[in-house]
């Protein structure tokens, strides 16, 4: 089917209106430097541009670009009387050597448009009227079936005039995920095989985006599901329906077992907890497990650990001391299940002595009012916008004067620390303002849809922004908690990564996190109740192992995701399993690595140098930053060889009094030895295959206990064990 | 030296079959100049392979084989990377290929033994005979900035620079008096010998040549082509006695040329400046020499020893001019950071701020007992070069006044703008008497002022 | 040593002991103690104190005693080691025993003891007296092993190293439990945690730092059923050592007491400001504020329903505290403040602001000391000091110390404002506060720049004069001032001028020592000023001056300069001169000769203890014996014998000198030179000269 490209009346006929330029330098000849390249950072929009030529970023400076196009170095980039032979012509065109490489073609559209603007003299009317909207057409999210897996899209732009006119040629078109599907710079998009993906088009300081869903049918397709447990099912079926995804079977009892206990609490179940659930045969006995686990101070203890994460809890941020309270601020909201609205609250609004109210060190760990925003923006808001500090955000829709208004929020926060003790006071200064570095004015404080707001000056600021924050009507909040949540338990987000929303970032699954969103706000954000919902569902009970008609599918959730464990949980399980737990310091060696408070506590011995470095190389984060980039999940040559031969490892295997030399002294048969490794270490039975090969080699051996570790560390190599599946 | 020369084709691009074997200096110099000196040259050689003079052209880069190899086109690399159409090793790297006819011009010359016909490890710029330009237009089709202005001997002639051209005004009533042809594009000075006879105009194509022509006053026949470098001149000055004439470029050089017997030879270079030279001036005992560039700083030269006297950096941006105070022990220079600045030539030191402008100022020009200054605030002022106290203020300009001139004789000052305006004012009481539009057939079309009125905004 | 230890009951302000410690702090190794347990006692029962250190004076020279700020009977246990049987080669003690019986209707709080020895007296010592028996209970640091206690009941221990603590309790349904621990408020560097884990562990209630009882964590729980509840303790870094009282029962927690200061030894009513839901108790108590430690009581609040008391820091201050009455919010509801006195109150609500005017004369000075952290409440006070019109003249509380004091020097008559606000603008009750408000007349300041002095008295002969280093800083006061020097015996006359002109800014100020004091005695000088102004009303004028004691910067850690010293200058009398002879001696080369020193008494009223002598000016090749010669008492001179060198010429002269050194009776250091004799080198000439 032909694609036929839309005609571009008015541009080309040029009707001379007198006086009134034709070609428009904001709306036409800036777009165009900015569409070639011209103006991008590493090019003449660098601070200090190239080759004595500079540009204002994608030119957000537009009164700097007219300067120094037409009068710098006295004109010497203009030629009005031969426009073609202009410098500015010239180089772009390769007529003369350029580094920036050909960006236009002679006689093509956009040099044309230049040229054009050069001979009427290059004029820059100071009152042209400004772009106020953008809109992509054809508009809202596609559905494209295959074959016809092409789209051509056109922009238009609409003007403070009220004029509106179109500018596909001028605008700039990104897609979010190559792979899925394509867009050439003059809008056409091709996709490439299922999935989703964003078009992004950004044209001056406006930003649209439009999602395009791709389905293809493979052969011999046929949907089989189970009947949805809630809400949560029906959206995920229903997407997986769309996209041609069959979900894979229900886990069985051992894999639940081991799943459920790892997401909530962090540590494999114990033996005896496996054996009794395995033979406890009463049909709620999965969800009656989830109750108990959620009631459990282990629960309360790992997810505080998660928030510990995020929230800078460290000893070289916040001090010792105010590490121990702030992780026992943290552990009790979440044993008392806090309401998520006034646990934000909390935190953002805190006041007084850091170590009377441990909430504060939450804005101790920030250095100054836009550390404070950024931090907030990307836990809270989901977005990291720190990019727009210095000028438009490339990919979302936060302007550089967003930054600074949110940034007001937090101007008169002051905090100061008292004498030599680690305790700082937080409070609220009476002035503070917020210098907006482009144009020196003061911003007031400004929030996304509600606009700035005018606040009598003894007003908590950081009171009215947690109030919009935590309304239930706020378009951020829930939703961002609801993916964290959901990311923590599935593996994946459904915004992914967790904390990165942006419209080229879109949801896998629109309504599931739309009616995750109402369902938490509907409770009153009930953080325990969501968990205990996701956890029921079938989606989360799905088994790991993809069948031929899901394969592919990385990010509907049709099966699990495996995820090797977290280097804090691997480590506690290696410890279960040997019976050789490791000690930290600084904290009582009954205490498990997935509820330390912070990962550098007391680190003074030198001699624990050696094991600390394990968690490290499994990823640990130092909690220098709210990012949740900070736990690396990739795999590394450092991990095989601690699992191989690594210091740690080896003491827990070779430990004379581990759990199997223990149970060998105990004159127990081999089998049963060999039984316990496999449901501590798997949550369930060895089968037939299994017990044989071990048994062989156990009684080959003459050295039981060699024998016994040679075993337990096939066993705590295997992917079953590394993996939480 | 001088040489007379035919201009082969109208412009670079220009080319049509001739039977007459290759010339390197005449058709290959102009190719590898524009296409690419600026990758392989000086500043910068992209696989350790130059063009900018034949020698090194011929020689071999990074790779195996030899720029170009006589009558042996498989081992001529340059050759090879015109023809190959691999987009990575093709040359020009990130440009179109070049025409048919031009890679037929490299191939019969490396047939024809690949000769070479220019002066030996002369730069390319320098052996390309200096081309004739275009004709200028008949009716200008916009306004043009003026950055060159200068009276004649007597005062009854007004040169101004003009597109390809030299115009001629006369000061008393603003009419076109004539027109000299085959200029560069742009002229940025323009400077009588003192005898008058003799016209030095420097100019050029910002980015791609600059030359400084010596024309014979009278009837504006080329004498010579002097100091020919890939980016504009930007100023030529006879020296008092009219015997030297120094040069300021964009490739940082200073060139001081020398008459002996009708030929104009290179008397000495300074290549001290790290970026182009705005202007420069003669001391008036015609043995020191004062430059302004764009590198902040001015310096002064000793012209018999070839030695820099003194670096002065007290300017925060480009210098544009400068003027020998008349002890010969100080110098004024003036900057894009609004200062005029006075200095001692012994030690570098700054003596004092003379005067803040509204915005930078130009080339600044010392006659007699004063020195007449430009500047982007619209104004055009005379200072006494004696104690730098300001005598007058010329007002009048609309746009920036780019440069300045004096006609001693009838003490009348005419300054031009970046509008292409020439305003005429009295010395004596700065009234202004008349200004015009030195640009031939220029009619206004536009009622407004098409440049944008908003306040310029100095960056 | 008997005589001059403080017997008890006699006249309270002058404290021999204490002052003896003092001079010995510096001299000698002063006596230390390192621990001393228990730290509190229960009201009615007898308790058994030990205390642990270094240096508690000599064995068995009955010596020993407690000085307590409450009444108390004290008896010697055991002195370690043990007093010698025959009384000589006594060792001096590193451990004793006291029985200590309290009486029935001694006050329940924190208070504070002193061990007095002859080697001196100990800082303050905070102590509990609780009214919660304590009781033995060895912790466990499993959940599950936990000993069963049953409340009410106290138990002391320490922290264990990088592990908790678990009791367990019985709960019945609808019992209040409170809980709290004992640690920081008794001095020590402890952060505690509580936490009240039922049988599955999961938290009931817990406590960390809470406003009233700072650092020290305590939490209250009603059982709803009958169930079996552990109690956590640990600190807050699990880092071992760290003494605690736990206290187990039901007693009321109140926050704070209102007003929450009193003047030492007044009797003041005192009401208990609760938590929310508590009701609010009131008592009446005289506090006696014998060189305690005025900033560290505490006051124990009891209801009827409950089983002991709770307690709430309070402190002694000099002025009298003003009660705040709301609405003092504007600056015309402002209270009038005449005189000195400590303001209390209250920032009930968020934002609130308490205002307190005062009339001021130029040139007067205004000192305003906030206590607030210190006292459990978690106010941090922003005070500003306002003119009528509302122009602030003076500001505190944005520096980094948590208790800024303001200082200002009005500089016209009229009235001033003093605004109290909370600098994060919270409010609810526990947000009290105490300000000791000092409005001084002295248009200057005097200093005691003892500081070069390398003791920290001034001492003199009887009959002799002593000289004070003074300075004074005046601030646009020109008038002549009378200074009068006075101590506990009443007035001293001054030796030379005693008026002081403007132009006198470093001075020095002679004080005639009577000849009745004898040596060994001391007195706290002060100084008075007045002046009498010319003008429309003569204004008669005096003061006791405020200078900055020269203990805080001679020894700025001393742990208590005790307050009773503050703008005091101990004066010591000393005994008349010692004179130390050296008789002139000659030798020839290689000859032994004896120097005899010897040291004449003017008055013989006191003893030199262990005089040591050192000898000055030999030069090398003599070889002089280092080690200084002990110096017969009874002969009263010591002796020297020294060879003169082969090598020495005839005909030369050495010049040296002799130093004797000691403590005089009453430990007062002093050294004693004598004068320079030449030793003669005797002999024929030596041809020397023409071998050369």
């Amino acid at each position: 089917m032909k694609i036929i490209y839309p005609v571009f009346s008015l541009l080309f006929l040029g009707l001379a209106c007198p006086g009134k330029p034709k070609i428009s330098f904001n709306h036409e000849v800036l777009p165009i430097l900015s569409k070639q390249g011209c103006s991008q950072g590493s090019c003449h929009g660098a601070p200090h541009g190239k080759g004595h030529f500079r540009l204002s970023l994608r030119a957000f400076d537009p009164s700097l670009d007219s300067h120094t196009i037409f009068r710098e170095e006295l004109g010497r980039r203009i030629n009005p009387i031969e426009p073609s032979k202009s410098l500015l012509l010239l180089k772009p065109t390769m007529a003369i050597a350029h580094e920036g490489g050909q960006r236009l073609k002679v006689d093509s559209f956009e040099y044309n448009l230049i040229r054009d603007w050069i001979r009427e003299g290059c004029p820059t009317p100071e009152d042209e009227a400004k772009c106020v909207k953008l809109e992509i057409l054809p508009g809202g999210s596609k559905l494209l079936k295959w074959p016809e897996f092409n789209l051509q899209l056109s922009a238009r732009a609409t003007f403070s005039d009220g004029s509106s006119r179109d500018v596909t040629r001028l605008a700039v078109f990104t897609t979010s995920d190559e792979n899925v599907a394509v867009v050439t710079p003059a809008g056409k998009v091709t996709g490439k095989n299922r999935g989703q993906a964003a078009i992004l088009v950004r044209y001056l300081e406006q930003v649209q985006s439009i999602h395009i869903t791709f389905s293809r049918k493979p052969e011999g397709f046929a949907w089989k599901a189970p009947a949805p447990v809630n809400y949560i099912d029906e959206k995920v079926l229903a997407k997986l329906r769309l996209l041609h995804y069959a979900p894979s079977p229900l886990i069985s009892d051992s894999t639940f077992v081991r799943r459920i206990h790892l997401d909530l609490t962090g540590l494999l179940p114990k033996t005896a907890v496996v054996q009794t659930f395995l033979s406890d045969d009463a049909k709620d006995k999965r969800s009656q497990l989830i109750d108990r686990l959620l009631d459990s101070p282990d629960y309360a203890k790992y997810w505080a650990r998660k928030w510990g994460d995020l929230l800078r809890l460290s000893r070289k941020q916040i001090g010792e001391g105010a590490v121990y309270k702030f992780a026992d601020w943290l552990e009790q909201s979440i044993a008392t299940n806090q309401s998520y609205d006034e646990f934000a609250r909390d935190l953002l609004t805190a006041k007084g002595s850091s170590l009377l109210n441990p909430e504060a060190n939450f804005i101790r760990t920030t250095i100054n009012a836009e550390d404070a925003m950024e931090s907030t923006s990307q836990l809270f808001l989901g977005s990291r916008i720190q990019c727009a500090k210095c000028h438009n955000h490339p990919f979302e829709r936060w302007t550089q004067d967003n930054y600074y208004g949110l940034t007001a929020f937090f101007a008169r926060t002051k905090t100061k620390k008292l004498g030599k003790s680690e305790e700082t006071f937080v409070w609220n200064a009476k002035e503070g303002e917020v210098k907006h570095p482009v144009s020196g004015k003061h911003l007031p404080p400004w929030v996304p849809d509600t606009g700035p707001f005018e606040l009598p000056p003894d007003k908590d600021r950081r009171q009215v922004f947690a109030e919009w924050l935590t309304k239930p009507g706020n378009p951020f909040f829930a939703k961002v908690e609801v993916n964290r949540i959901w990311a923590s338990l599935m593996g994946i987000g459904i915004v992914e990564p967790f904390d990165d929303f942006r419209d080229t970032n879109p949801p896998s699954n629109e309504p599931l996190l739309e009616a995750l969103a109402k369902d938490f706000v509907d409770s009153g954000f009930n953080r325990r109740d969501l968990i205990r919902k996701i956890v029921n569902s079938n989606a989360y009970q799905t088994s790991a192992e993809s069948n031929e008609f899901n394969r592919d599918d990385t990010r509907f959730f049709s099966f699990r995701q495996p995820r090797r464990l977290e280097a804090e949980q691997l480590v506690d399980a290696l410890g279960q399993v040997t019976g050789k737990p490791m000690k930290f310091p600084g904290v009582p060696n009954t205490v498990k690595a997935v509820h330390l408070p912070a990962p550098d506590l007391g680190q003074k011995n030198r001699s624990m140098i050696g094991d600390i470095e394990f968690l490290k190389v499994f990823g640990q984060p130092e909690r220098q930053t709210v990012c949740s980039c900070e736990r690396a999940g990739d795999a590394g040559l450092g991990q095989a060889l601690q699992l191989f031969n690594g210091k740690l490892f080896n003491s827990m295997l070779t430990a004379g009094d581990s759990l199997f030399r223990k149970s060998l002294s105990a004159k127990k048969p081999l089998s049963e030895i060999v039984e316990n490794l496999h449901l501590s270490a798997l949550s369930r039975f060895p089968n037939e295959k299994e017990k044989a090969i071990a048994l062989a080699y156990l009684e080959k051996a003459t050295d039981k206990g060699k024998a016994l570790e040679d075993l337990c560390w096939a066993i705590l190599n295997r992917n079953e064990f590394l993996f939480n599946h | 030296m001088r040489r007379f020369f035919t201009f082969l084709s109208a412009c670079i691009l220009g080319h049509q079959v001739h039977p007459d074997p290759v010339s390197f200096s005449k058709d290959l110099a102009p190719i590898l100049l524009t296409k690419c000196q600026s990758c392989h040259g000086p500043k910068k050689a992209k696989g350790k392979y130059r063009v900018d003079t034949f020698l090194r052209a011929m020689d071999k880069g990074a790779s195996d084989q030899p720029g170009f190899t006589p009558r042996n086109l498989d081992e001529s690399e340059v050759y090879y990377r015109l023809i190959t159409d691999d987009k990575d090793e093709r040359m020009p790297s990130e440009g179109d290929p070049l025409s048919k006819e031009q890679i037929s011009l490299f191939k019969r010359w490396i047939e024809e033994g690949s000769t070479f016909d220019g002066e030996q490890g002369a730069s390319l710029a320098s052996i390309i005979p200096p081309p004739v330009h275009p004709k200028s237009p008949e009716k200008y089709s916009s306004k043009i900035p003026i950055q060159a202005l200068a009276y004649g001997a007597d005062g009854d002639e007004l040169f101004a620079g003009g597109y390809h051209e030299i115009t001629v005004w006369n000061p008393k009533d603003g009419k076109l008096l004539r027109r000299i042809g085959n200029i560069g594009e742009r002229s940025y000075a323009i400077d009588l010998s003192p005898n008058g006879h003799l016209l030095a105009v420097a100019g050029g194509a910002p980015g791609l040549y600059g030359e400084v022509r010596l024309l014979d006053t009278a009837n504006g026949n080329l004498l010579d082509v002097l100091a020919r470098t890939p980016d504009v001149a930007l100023d030529a000055r006879f020296s008092p006695d009219g015997t030297k004439l120094a040069t300021a470029s964009t490739d940082g050089r200073i060139r001081v040329f020398e008459q002996r017997e009708q030929e104009w030879e290179i008397l000495k270079t300074f290549a001290n400046h790290s970026d182009w030279v705005n202007a420069v001036t003669w001391s008036s005992d015609g043995k020191r020499l004062a430059s302004a560039s764009r590198d902040k700083t001015a310096k002064v030269f000793d012209l018999d020893s070839g030695k820099r006297v003194v670096t002065f950096s007290g300017h925060s941006g480009p210098v544009n001019g400068v003027a020998f105070h008349p002890d010969g022990k100080q110098v004024y220079s003036a900057s894009d950071d609004k200062l005029l600045l006075l200095w001692r030539i012994e030690d570098g030191k700054k003596i004092r701020d003379v005067h803040r402008f509204g915005g930078s100022v130009h080339k600044i020009l010392s006659l007699g007992r004063s020195v007449f200054i430009s500047s982007n605030d619209k104004v055009a002022y005379e200072y006494s070069l004696g104690d730098g106290r300001q005598r007058h203020q010329f007002k009048g300009h609309e746009d920036w006044a780019l440069s300045i001139a004096f006609d001693s004789l009838n003490k009348l000052v005419a300054s031009s703008g970046f509008n292409g305006r020439v305003h005429i004012w009295n010395q004596t009481d700065a009234k202004a008497i008349h200004s015009f539009f030195a640009l031939p057939g220029y009619e206004v079309v536009e009622p407004t002022e098409i440049s944008s009125g908003k306040s310029l905004k100095e960056n | 040593m008997r005589a001059f230890l403080y017997s008890k009951g006699q006249n309270p302000r002058i404290h021999v002991g204490l002052l003896m410690f003092l001079f010995l702090l510096p001299l000698v190794e002063a006596q230390q103690i390192s621990s001393v347990s228990p730290r509190t006692a229960t009201v009615g029962e007898p308790v058994e104190i030990e205390f642990v250190g270094k240096n508690l004076g000599l064995s068995g020279d009955g010596n020993l005693s407690i000085l307590a700020s409450f009444a108390c009977q004290q008896e010697i246990i055991s002195e370690f080691p043990k007093p010698p049987a025959d009384g000589k080669g006594a060792k001096t003690r590193n451990k004793v025993r006291l029985k200590v019986t309290l009486k029935k209707d001694t006050p329940v709080g924190v208070g504070w003891l002193r061990l007095v020895t002859s080697m001196g007296i100990t800082p303050p010592i905070l102590f509990l007296v609780d009214d919660l028996p304590t009781r033995k209970a060895d912790p466990k640091s499993r959940r599950e092993e936990a000993i069963l206690i049953d409340p009410p009941l106290a138990i002391e221990s320490r922290t264990p190293n990088l592990d908790v603590h678990y009791y367990k309790l019985e709960g019945r349904s609808g019992q209040r439990i409170a809980i709290e621990v004992f640690g920081s408020r008794l001095g020590e560097d402890v952060d505690a945690a509580l936490k009240l884990l039922d049988a599955g562990g999961r938290i009931l209630a817990a406590s960390d730092d809470e406003p009233g009882s700072g650092k020290d964590p305590r939490l209250s729980h009603v059982f709803r059923k009958n169930q079996t509840a552990y109690v956590e303790v640990r600190e807050i870094r699990y880092q071992g050592g760290k003494f605690y009282r736990l206290r187990v029962g039901d007693f009321p927690l109140p926050m704070a007491a209102f007003p929450m200061v009193a003047q030492a030894g007044m009797k003041t009513s005192f009401a208990s400001v609760g938590p929310p839901g508590e009701t609010s108790l009131s008592r009446s108590a005289r506090i006696s504020g014998l060189y305690g430690a005025p900033s560290r009581y505490s006051l124990g609040f009891r209801g009827s329903e409950h089983n002991a008391s709770g307690f709430v820091p309070l402190r002694l201050v000099e002025e009298p505290p003003f009660i705040e009455k709301e609405p003092n919010n504007q600056l015309s509801e402002a209270h009038l403040i005449e005189s000195s006195a400590t303001l209390t109150g209250r920032l009930l609500i968020p934002d609130d602001i308490d205002v307190y005017a005062f009339d001021s004369k130029k040139g007067q000075h205004f000192h305003f000391r906030p206590f607030c952290r210190s006292l459990g409440s978690p106010a941090f006070l922003l005070l500003s000091l306002q003119d009528e019109k509302g122009r602030v003249l003076a500001s505190a509380g944005n520096g980094n110390s948590a208790e800024e004091s303001l200082h200002h020097v009005a500089s016209a008559d009229g009235r001033l404002f003093l605004l109290v606000s909370e600098l994060a603008g919270r409010g609810a009750p526990a947000f009290h506060y105490a300000i000791s408000a000092r409005i001084q007349a002295t248009p200057l300041s005097f200093h005691w720049d003892a500081g070069k002095a390398s003791h920290l008295t001034v001492s003199g002969q009887p009959g002799s004069t002593v000289t004070l280093k003074l300075k004074s800083l005046r601030k646009n006061f020109a008038e002549t001032i009378e200074l009068t020097p006075f101590g506990e015996r009443g007035d001293y006359e001054v030796f030379g001028s005693s008026s002081i002109g403007k132009e006198k800014g470093n001075f020095d100020f002679e004080i005639h020592v009577p000849e009745t004091m004898k040596p060994g005695e001391w007195d706290l000088l002060r100084l008075r000023a007045s002046f009498s102004k010319e003008g429309d009303s003569p204004k008669e004028w005096t003061d006791v001056l405020d200078f900055k004691s020269a203990f805080q910067n001679v020894l700025p850690n001393i742990p208590f300069p005790p307050e009773e010293l503050l703008n005091r200058i101990p004066m010591f009398v000393m005994p008349r001169k010692i004179e130390v002879s050296l008789d002139p001696i000659s030798g020839e080369p290689g000859d032994m000769v004896e120097m005899k020193v010897s040291l004449e008494k003017k008055d013989g009223t006191f003893r030199f203890i262990k005089p040591k002598t050192s000898w000055h000016g030999f030069p090398k090749e003599w070889k002089v014996p280092v080690k200084a010669q002990d110096f017969d008492e009874k002969k009263g001179f010591a002796l020297l014998k020294v060879t003169i060198p082969k090598k020495a010429i005839p005909g030369d002269e050495i010049e040296v000198f002799a130093s004797v050194r000691g403590e005089l009776e009453n430990a007062r250091y002093m050294r004693v030179f004598s004068n320079r004799i030449s030793i003669g080198i005797t002999g024929k000439e030596d041809t020397l000269e023409e071998t050369k």
